[in-house]
């Protein structure tokens, strides 16, 4: 069975007085229904301009909700430079530079697809991977 | 006084392909107040508990959330406050590492039973 594992690890030396944080949690990424392991992978890295606004990262499965995972990574190194994630019309949250997310995405509605935005300015180059449950149909070719 | 928080996530996969996936990101990130130690909060089926409060103005506040439950396909939807938009759900002993933008706020929406749900945040510097 295909074992993807995600390991998380929180930790801060300041953040609690006398005591140090270590946050540890683990997890194999399960297709939906949770019985077997996830085997779609995509994974890449590109580079978002401020110019060409809201970008679609990711279309969604648009049917019903499935298990999907989502790594982005802001890779910028201005800390000035942010992107902003959301799906369709709902913002999530804010990327500075530097700054990762790992969240489940349903994409179980045609318009769920995943959104990122550079701001305020320029471009910030970016890496992402997305873990996929099928079922994943291939469009007819439009060939005569 | 803002404080340092090390976020580390590592994706790790041997089997599945001919190439093995592993990779590992870290960031350091500078946090303030509000901010929520290691807590939890049962969620019943249908009903929702909130994790981050839509504060009213924006900003970010990275948020660890963990569904603890072991038994059952239970699980919890992960939505906006402002809007109640569900975009994600985590099953038995799943996770998420997540920036929240404060004018949305986060709450979970329990899904099929009850669920202890456990989480921390801390707001961003």
């Amino acid at each position: 069975m295909a074992t993807t594992t995600a390991t998380v690890s929180i930790t801060s030396g300041d953040l609690q007085p006398g005591n140090n944080l270590s946050i540890n949690a683990s997890s194999t990424l399960m297709k939906t229904g949770l019985t077997t392991g996830m085997e779609l992978m995509e994974m890449g890295r590109g580079e978002l301009t401020q110019a060409s606004a809201r970008d679609a990262l990711h279309e969604a499965l648009g049917t019903t909700d499935s298990a999907n995972w989502v790594y982005i990574c802001n890779n910028s190194t201005d800390d000035q430079q942010y992107m902003k994630i959301g799906i369709h019309e709902t913002v999530i949250g804010n990327l500075g530079a530097g700054e990762w997310l790992w969240m489940p995405w349903n994409m179980g509605d045609a318009d769920a697809e995943i959104n990122i935005e550079a701001e305020p300015s320029g471009t910030i180059p970016y890496e992402y991977a997305i873990f996929k449950s099928a079922p994943y149909t291939l469009a007819a070719s439009t060939a005569a | 006084m803002a404080t340092t928080l090390t976020p580390t996530l590592t994706i790790n996969d041997t089997t599945t392909f001919s190439d093995a996936v592993n990779f590992s990101v870290t960031d350091t990130l500078s946090v303030t107040t509000p901010s929520s130690s290691l807590t939890t909060v049962s969620v019943a089926s249908t009903a929702t508990a909130t994790i981050y409060a839509d504060s009213g103005s924006n900003g970010t506040a990275f948020v660890f959330i963990k569904n603890t439950n072991t038994a059952n396909a239970y699980s919890v939807d992960l939505r906006t406050i402002n809007g109640t938009n569900v975009y994600g759900t985590l099953h038995n002993g799943e996770f998420a590492f997540i920036p929240i933008d404060t004018n949305e706020g986060l709450q979970v929406l329990g899904v099929d039973g009850t669920v202890v749900v456990e989480y921390a945040y801390w707001t961003k510097a």
